[in-house]
């Protein structure tokens, strides 16, 4: 009976003095690697205020590892070419082969995160149609492929309106129907090109926006007989007095 | 067992039915109201008072016992209803008032303490930082501006608000009307810091020109805007024509025809875009209790505009809508008579395009946007009523006082025949004539065609009682009101 009991003080000791030995410290011990940093980018030449016809938008890359003391390239291609809404390089983007794009994919010394420019191109096209540029980050000498959630990212643009996420948020003034001829007329008669927030306590501001968009959209459809402001595809355009009487 | 159990429960149903037929003698007794408290207590004026000055009011009552009574004076702040301040338990209230300047509403509580039963009335009561409240306000151009001349129910003059008092940039163009916002006027400000602060339930008084406008705090004659602020946009023609109010305190703006409003005691104080629509509006609106009807110069139509919900056609009885067009009418003065809880009554002073005739149109509105077919009648092509740029009608009598140079007129519609009612002397011309109801500083009522005359030495303002049903006057009344300036309107505040 002893000898079992001084068993058991036996093993639970090792147990106890293994526990406490020092482990080494945990150290990133992988290859550079690269992965997106940004989320995807929506993106309209129609909301843009500038007549020109190429425009940039960014993306984060974000390298893994320490940083360099000297600069290291990195590669992003196109993944989604085959697709039927795929952008069309050299026509709706500068090629990601271009000197000029080259120049941009490299992260300088010393650093381990970089905004690329991706600069688009205003083609007619894009008139008519949305289309997709999916960047997927690519093993090349300096870096692999980092965390593959991230590994690719989507832009996407056209020349059309874009609906607004939170067009409920302007719904006294410009009622609840949408579309791109609607949203023109909007920016014509307003002068409001960034919808993302509406000013705070601003019902009666948005009545006034409703007021002013019905009273122009009665000028032009006066001006223009037989041919009242209507979409694309023949919906006529309204502002329909969406207000109920908050007193 | 059981068919006891039955048996209980059906003498227990029985025992309810026996109870509900009782006779209740109890021995209560029911007392009317005044046989239990038998004092009465008239209404109280609402009463505008200066900060730090006397507040005196000696109450109507009947039936009063002193010794069998309490009675207490307290006030309610409007924007702070739980603030409760008592002012005096004496019977009659006469303090120095050193209540903080704004909105109140005053009551007056009649106690029976052995009873523990009270009676009260209650009245709204205004602090202001001046003394320029209760009163009648005469617009008058003058030296190329605008400005405002101050007569109190007592008759002290204070000439020249604006230039003067208030001290703001002089008001441009010429004077148009001015209303009195008793409350429910929202005012945003701008911080040091950037931020915004909304007052609201503000007393304010608008003042317009045909060129500019400034709205003023009532309450202590600070400037709350000037033109460029009255407008969440600013119209590019400014051609301003009339002003008016609801019951609701909405406030209705016409500029070049449009029609401009604001809602009182919401938003910031600002004029809303046009009313959308191709209407011209005729510069004069007529204001129900609830509905706001306006006059299209260019269809010559009467929309219902409540709100300014839009422009609602009015019809008649049949569905038709009623447009004066449809027999080559012009509408040449649009002229509010009766403004009732559910009905407007209206004349229109016409001219028929075809045959160069006048008529005068006589219409009522009802129900939001009913409008009974007008009766017309002739105006016999004598009379200086067709001529006529100033008009007006009474609340009650079937007639239209009219101007023609010095003369003050009576065009009586049943008999369609004219009646001087006053010749005042040689150059003195008429340019405003209104029947204003009110009450007097001694507290009796006055129901009073007023009337402006301008000579090349100032204005003056006659107040003729009106007497009988039949819209005659007692004429024989001097100018009350003197002053400098040719004036064109007149607004009596009585709170």
């Amino acid at each position: 009976m002893m000898m079992k009991k001084n068993l058991y003080l036996l093993f639970w000791g090792l147990i106890i003095l293994t526990s406490c030995s020092q482990d080494d410290p945990l150290t990133y011990k992988n290859d550079p690697a690269i992965y997106f940093a940004s989320k995807d980018v929506n993106y309209s030449f129609f909301y843009a205020e500038s007549t020109s016809l190429k425009a940039d938008v960014f993306v984060t890359v974000h390298a893994m590892g320490n940083p360099s003391p000297s600069d290291r390239s990195f590669s992003l291609i196109q993944s989604n070419v085959s697709d039927a809404d795929a952008a069309v390089s050299g026509i709706h983007f500068l090629p990601l082969t271009s000197q000029d794009m080259q120049k941009r994919m490299v992260m300088p010394a010393g650093q381990n995160e970089l905004k690329v420019p991706i600069t688009l191109l205003k083609d007619p096209s894009l008139d008519l149609k949305i289309v997709k540029l999916t960047l997927k980050v690519a093993n090349n000498d300096n870096f692999k492929v980092g965390i593959s959630e991230c590994d690719s990212t989507n832009i996407t643009f056209s020349s059309q309106a874009i609906k607004p996420t939170n067009w409920k948020d302007w719904y006294y003034a410009f009622g609840a129907s949408w579309g791109s001829v609607k949203m023109k007329f909007i920016i014509d008669n307003t002068g409001i090109t960034n919808f993302d927030k509406i000013p705070s306590d601003a019902l009666y501001y948005l009545l006034f926006l409703n007021t002013k968009l019905q009273q122009k959209l009665f000028e032009y459809n006066n001006a223009h007989p037989g041919a009242p402001l209507a979409e694309a595809d023949g919906t006529l355009i309204n502002f329909d007095n969406p207000y109920i009487n908050p007193s | 067992m059981k068919k006891l159990f039955n048996i209980l429960i059906t003498c227990y149903t029985l025992l309810f039915f026996v109870c509900g037929c009782y006779d209740d003698k109890g021995n209560y007794n029911y007392m009317s109201e005044n046989e239990l408290m038998p004092v009465g207590i008239s209404a109280i004026d609402s009463i505008s008072v200066k900060t730090q000055s006397a507040l005196k009011i000696t109450p109507k009552l009947t039936n009063d016992d002193t010794s069998r009574y309490t009675y207490l004076w307290y006030t309610l702040d409007k924007n702070n209803p739980y603030t409760r301040d008592t002012l005096s338990t004496q019977h009659d209230l006469s303090i120095n008032c050193n209540l903080s300047v704004g909105n109140y509403t005053l009551y007056y509580q009649v106690k029976d303490p052995r009873k523990n039963i009270y009676k009260s009335v209650n009245t709204p009561l205004t602090v202001t930082a001046t003394d320029i409240n209760t009163g009648w306000y005469v617009l008058k151009a003058k030296d190329g501006f605008t400005d405002v001349d101050y007569f109190s129910l007592s008759g002290v003059m204070k000439a020249n608000l604006l230039t003067d008092v208030v001290k703001t940039e002089k008001l441009q163009g010429t004077p148009v009307s001015m209303i009195y916002i008793p409350s429910n006027y929202n005012n945003a400000i701008t911080n040091p810091d950037g931020t915004t602060t909304i007052l609201y339930n503000q007393s304010a008084y608008h003042i317009v020109t045909n060129k500019d406008m400034v709205t003023l705090n009532a309450n202590d004659l600070t400037v709350f805007k000037r033109l460029n602020d009255e407008f969440y946009e600013t119209p590019s023609n400014i051609n301003l024509q009339g002003i008016q109010q609801d019951s609701y305190n909405t406030q209705y703006l016409i500029n070049d025809g449009h029609l401009h409003f604001q809602y009182g005691g919401q938003g910031i104080g600002k004029f809303n875009y046009q009313l959308a629509g191709g209407q011209k509006v005729y510069p004069t609106l007529i204001c129900g209790s609830y509905d706001v009807y306006s006059y299209d110069q260019n269809s010559h139509c009467i929309y219902d505009t409540r709100f300014g919900d839009g422009f609602t056609l009015c019809s008649d009885e049949n569905g038709s809508t009623t447009c004066f067009s449809d027999s080559a009418f012009v509408m040449l003065n649009f002229l509010p008579r009766v403004d009732e809880i559910y009905s407007v009554k209206c004349y229109g002073v016409l001219k028929n395009g075809l045959n160069d005739k006048y008529y005068i149109a006589d219409f009522g509105i009802s129900g939001q946007s009913y409008m009974p077919t007008p009766t017309f009648s002739e105006i016999p092509a004598a009379s200086g009523l067709v001529s006529s740029t100033v008009m007006a009608a009474p609340r009650g009598a079937s007639v239209i006082y009219y101007a023609t140079d010095n003369k003050l007129m009576m065009y009586k519609v049943a008999f369609s025949a004219d009646e001087v009612l006053k010749a005042f002397d040689i150059g003195e011309k008429v340019s405003f004539i209104k029947n204003m109801r009110g009450t007097n500083l001694d507290g009796t009522i006055f129901n009073d065609l007023v009337v402006i005359t301008n000579t090349s030495d100032g204005y003056k303002v006659y107040r003729f009682p009106l007497v009988g049903s039949a819209g005659e006057i007692n004429a024989t009344s001097s100018a009350f009101m003197t002053g400098t300036g040719a004036a064109n309107f007149i607004m009596f505040r009585q709170n």
